[in-house]
């Protein structure tokens, strides 16, 4: 009895270390994400906001002249590392740019300051300089009658000093301040509309083919085995059939030259074709056999039937997989990179080449300096999407089981 | 029937799952290295009752027992039920060799304990695989899957896993139901061989059975026993209206 | 019909461009500065250089430093999936184990660029900290190590889920069958619950394997894109297929652009392979059990 106990202390321990081991991996997967969305999210939250969303990547530059009197002072004091110009009016606050190099933000314009009447130096018309906007270089006179070039490498502290000193501004050299993501997020609303105006389409008539008419022989069979197949291939395999195929089909038909979204459509759409197919069959399936029969028993013709059964009850399916693709379109990049572009763009064309908002990431981070910022805040936009897709298939997917209930 | 003889000792046992009641005052005595067979209509408590013997109903959630078993002197529930089940082995209605070998199969139980040593596994493995007359068909091949085997084989292998454990009692809850007649027979005829080494319990919903092979059987209806006794005198001369009825096939 | 059939033949027909715009860097001569040339198909399929000049298209140690980082990144997806699998369907309570099924379901719908920047902000500083301790100066922890984290944790949502249903197919009776016999319930889950969804597991890991050799941006973003190998230090800068299709990809044109397609016919062919291997011995193993 002695030694049995002894045993029995020795699997007890062994269970213990076993289950421990369990216990430590099987915490690896909440782990990694809760510190990939701390990382994601301290690191973005910042440089999320409309602003970001709505404007263009690119700076535009903008040269203006500017003239003032000494009359004219502002009582302004400085402090939050804003620096004021009592001469000119205007805040001005050291920040960085896209690629983190340091520039000179206006963060304060006075309503009656000088620089509301500046002047393009090139047409003499009103321009305007706004709050947001960065200070490249300023080219001015000083007090004594000398000119000074200054630029926002020595920060807003020495500009402003020399702003105080000069009443005179040949040449303001200023541009907005870039890095909003505009550009790709249209360019992703046009892919998934354009997508899934194709893809649907194609999906749901194979699926009804394969659920309804398809007779159980080895043709079918290879069909559905090749279908399967397709969804074992990796995307960036896809990508390059984008190249060969798509984009010189696209670039044939309309003036496009080189990757487009169009052409990034047509990738994704066989992309996501066996996805589509596979779920909403198993929809169609889903319906009994004995609404169709009852469809066709009351007199009803095949089409009728399909259009006034089939079709409206399989609705979650074609549901499910539209948020299934939505997804998959928001998330991919590989194949994207080959058939729409790598190059981050502002104005989009359905014919042009531009990013995603998943290839933007990749763009900004595959240069010199990597800028976390902007590519933490896409992808905060990017798990948002993705979680909602997550709760709505499962809604959806929940609704698509009343059959199984019922029966 | 002396005092000794007594391997479980069972008194005003209660079990209910959850609001059901499936147990009701049980009261039992099984004596060792005889055959008690448990018999009665489908979901009387009979199998219930078996899995209180070696604790399976630990895993069911929501299940209340109170009474006592005692085995050999000892309360089952105070005991640790790992060694509890080693000592009180089980064979299922289905037979159910684990997606292995057919020797990993019978050195589960053996392994699980800690033994390591090949040749003593191998001695357990074999003495057990005689012992449960499968060895001289299987003997050449031990290291094949045990799901090769026929349903007959598998229930037998199943009785040396068990037998493997060296325990003092084999339960089994309807052994043969899930097997034809021919391998039906050959269990039974095992079971009648165990019987010098081990307390057997068996459950079955197979009259006859109960009649060719069992020394006691129990009655049991609606979570109660309604008659306990020697099986030829139970067969005989049922002292209970329903035992009759039940065993005349009135009902059941 | 037409259609279905048209969706069905898409494989076929992708096979066929790749395989044909991949054979042309080996029989076009290309015009590089005063001469022309085309790859020498040899050179390209057991090289070990990787340049942007005709004569150093060496692939050969590209396929070996991708399966080397395969296999890094299944040695530790592998353990965590299975364990992870075995926590949520038999040992953990039910509200932890919905809450790390939903945890795992998170990570296998979160896209591969996000665990590029996941794997370029903080694997790499993890890897980097972590060579230091081996005193070896790692490239600011771009290396085959962080690759192989990166892909692991893209791949163990799918190794994770697949064995959960499988453990989840496991037949009560073997569950119940074991405990009879006096076994603990760890002894059951590691001896009994897992030999029998082997099977299933097994599948998982060939998806596993299958999303890791294909996939590309993650990979590319953390493995530094070595120009010569193979290399087996885990701390060192490493190449994949995949990665040299992504690199430095500006031109559309010539031999530079052309030279990716036939690396990824390799990477069809690579991936055909092993899958067509690990189904075999797959069904091999539930043969010889009787599943």
């Amino acid at each position: 009895m002695d030694n049995n106990e002894k045993k029995l202390k020795i699997r007890k321990i062994k269970d213990i270390l076993l289950n421990g081991i369990t216990y430590i991996f099987s915490s690896f997967g909440i782990v990694i994400l809760i510190v990939l969305l701390t990382f994601i999210f301290s690191n973005g939250a910042k440089s999320l906001s409309w602003k970001t969303i709505t404007s263009n990547y690119y700076e535009e530059a903008y040269f203006a002249k500017c003239e003032t009197n000494e009359e004219l002072t502002f009582s302004l004091e400085d402090g939050n590392d804003i620096y004021y110009s009592k001469v000119w009016g205007i805040g001005l606050k050291d920040s960085k740019d896209l690629e983190n190099n340091p520039v000179v933000k206006i963060v304060y314009i006075d309503n009656l300051s000088p620089l509301k009447n500046a002047l393009d130096q090139n047409t003499n018309e009103r321009i305007l300089v706004l709050k947001g906007q960065i200070i490249k270089r300023i080219q001015m006179v000083n007090t004594n009658g000398e000119r000074s070039i200054i630029s926002a490498k020595y920060g807003s502290q020495a500009i402003v000093d020399a702003l105080d000193n000069s009443y005179q501004i040949n040449e303001l050299y200023y541009a907005t301040m870039g890095g909003g993501i505009r550009g790709s997020l249209l360019t992703t609303l046009y892919l998934i509309f354009l997508t899934l105006i194709i893809s649907l389409p194609l999906g749901i008539i194979a699926s009804l083919y394969l659920s309804q008419f398809a007779k159980d022989n080895k043709l079918t069979k290879i069909i559905r085995s090749f279908i399967d197949m397709t969804s074992g291939i990796p995307s960036i395999i896809f990508g390059l059939v984008g190249v060969i195929v798509f984009i010189p089909i696209v670039n044939g038909v309309t003036s496009s030259s080189g990757g487009n979204i169009i052409s990034g459509a047509l990738t994704m759409t066989i992309m996501l074709l066996p996805t589509i197919i596979r779920t909403c069959e198993e929809s169609l399936r889903a319906i009994p056999k004995s609404y169709t029969h009852a469809s066709l028993a009351l007199g009803a013709s095949q089409t009728q039937t399909i259009m006034k059964v089939i079709l409206p009850n399989s609705i979650p399916g074609i549901l499910t997989s539209t948020l299934l693709a939505l997804g998959r379109i928001i998330g991919e990049s590989a194949a994207l990179i080959f058939a729409i572009g790598s190059s981050i763009k502002d104005s989009i064309s359905l014919t042009g080449s531009s990013t995603t908002l998943a290839v933007h990431i990749w763009s900004v981070l595959s240069g010199e300096n990597p800028n976390y910022e902007q590519a933490c805040a896409i992808s905060i936009l990017i798990i948002i999407i993705v979680l909602v897709l997550n709760v709505l298939v499962k809604l959806v997917s929940k609704k698509l089981n009343r059959f199984e209930v019922k029966s | 029937m002396s005092e000794n003889s007594i391997v479980f000792h069972i008194e005003n046992l209660n079990l209910s799952y959850g609001e059901k009641h499936v147990l009701k005052d049980v009261n039992l005595d099984i004596y060792k290295n005889k055959i008690t067979a448990f018999i009665g209509p489908s979901g009387c408590g009979k199998s219930t009752l078996l899995r209180c013997l070696n604790r399976m109903n630990d895993l069911i959630d929501n299940c209340k027992i109170t009474g006592t078993i005692n085995y050999i002197d000892n309360d089952v529930f105070s005991l640790n039920p790992m060694s509890l089940r080693t000592n009180v082995g089980m064979v299922f209605q289905n037979p159910n060799p684990f997606p292995m070998s057919i020797f990993d199969n019978v050195a589960y139980g053996p392994r699980c304990q800690g033994i390591k040593n090949k040749k003593i596994l191998s001695e357990i493995v074999i003495d057990s695989l005689k012992k449960a007359a499968l060895y001289d068909e299987i003997s050449d091949r031990l290291k094949d899957s045990a799901l090769s085997l026929s349903g007959g084989q598998q229930q037998r292998l199943c009785i040396a896993r068990a037998i493997a454990m060296h325990p003092n009692v084999i339960l089994m809850d309807e052994p043969t139901s899930a097997l034809d007649p021919i391998a039906t027979l050959k269990i039974e005829e095992l079971i009648d061989k165990l019987k010098e080494e081990y307390t057997i319990v068996i459950v079955t919903h197979n009259m006859q059975q109960a009649t060719r092979i069992s020394d006691y059987t129990a009655f049991f209806m609606l979570g109660e026993i309604v008659e306990y006794g020697e099986t030829s005198e139970l067969f005989k001369n049922p002292k209970n209206k329903k035992t009759e009825d039940y065993i005349t096939g009135r009902f059941g | 019909m037409a259609i279905t059939i048209f969706c069905a033949s898409i494989i076929v027909f992708i096979t066929f461009f790749i395989l044909i715009k991949g054979i042309t860097p080996f029989v076009k001569k290309y015009q590089i500065g005063e001469g022309s040339y085309s790859v020498n198909f040899f050179k390209f399929l057991f090289g070990t250089t990787w340049f942007v000049s005709p004569n150093n298209y060496g692939a050969g140690f590209v396929i070996i430093n991708t399966i080397f980082v395969t296999l890094m990144a299944l040695v530790i997806a592998i353990p965590v999936s299975i364990l992870s699998s075995l926590f949520i369907c038999k040992i953990a309570p039910k509200k932890i184990s919905k809450v790390l099924n939903y945890a795992i379901e998170i990570l296998a719908s979160i896209p591969s660029v996000i665990f590029g920047l996941f794997g370029m902000g903080i694997i790499t500083k993890f890897v980097k900290n972590l060579s230091s301790l081996f005193n070896y100066q790692s490239a600011g922890g771009i290396s085959s190590l962080s690759a192989a984290i990166v892909l692991a944790i893209m791949i163990i949502p799918t190794i994770t889920m697949v064995s959960n249903t499988s453990i989840n197919a496991v037949d009560k009776k073997f569950i119940e069958g074991s405990l009879a016999l006096g076994a603990s319930k760890t002894q059951t889950n590691f001896k009994v619950v897992l030999t029998s969804a082997r099977s299933g597991i097994f599948s998982g890991i060939i998806l596993g394997v299958g999303r890791a050799l294909g996939e590309a941006t993650a990979v590319s973003m953390v493995c530094g894109n070595a120009g010569s190998g193979p290399s087996f230090n885990p701390f060192d800068i490493t190449r994949t297929l995949t990665s040299t299709m992504l690199n430095s990809i500006h031109e559309t044109s010539g031999l530079d652009y052309d030279i990716r397609f036939s690396v990824g016919v390799l990477l069809i062919i690579i991936i055909l392979v092993t899958n067509f291997l690990l189904n075999f011995i797959n069904n091999r193993i539930g043969k010889r059990y009787g599943q």
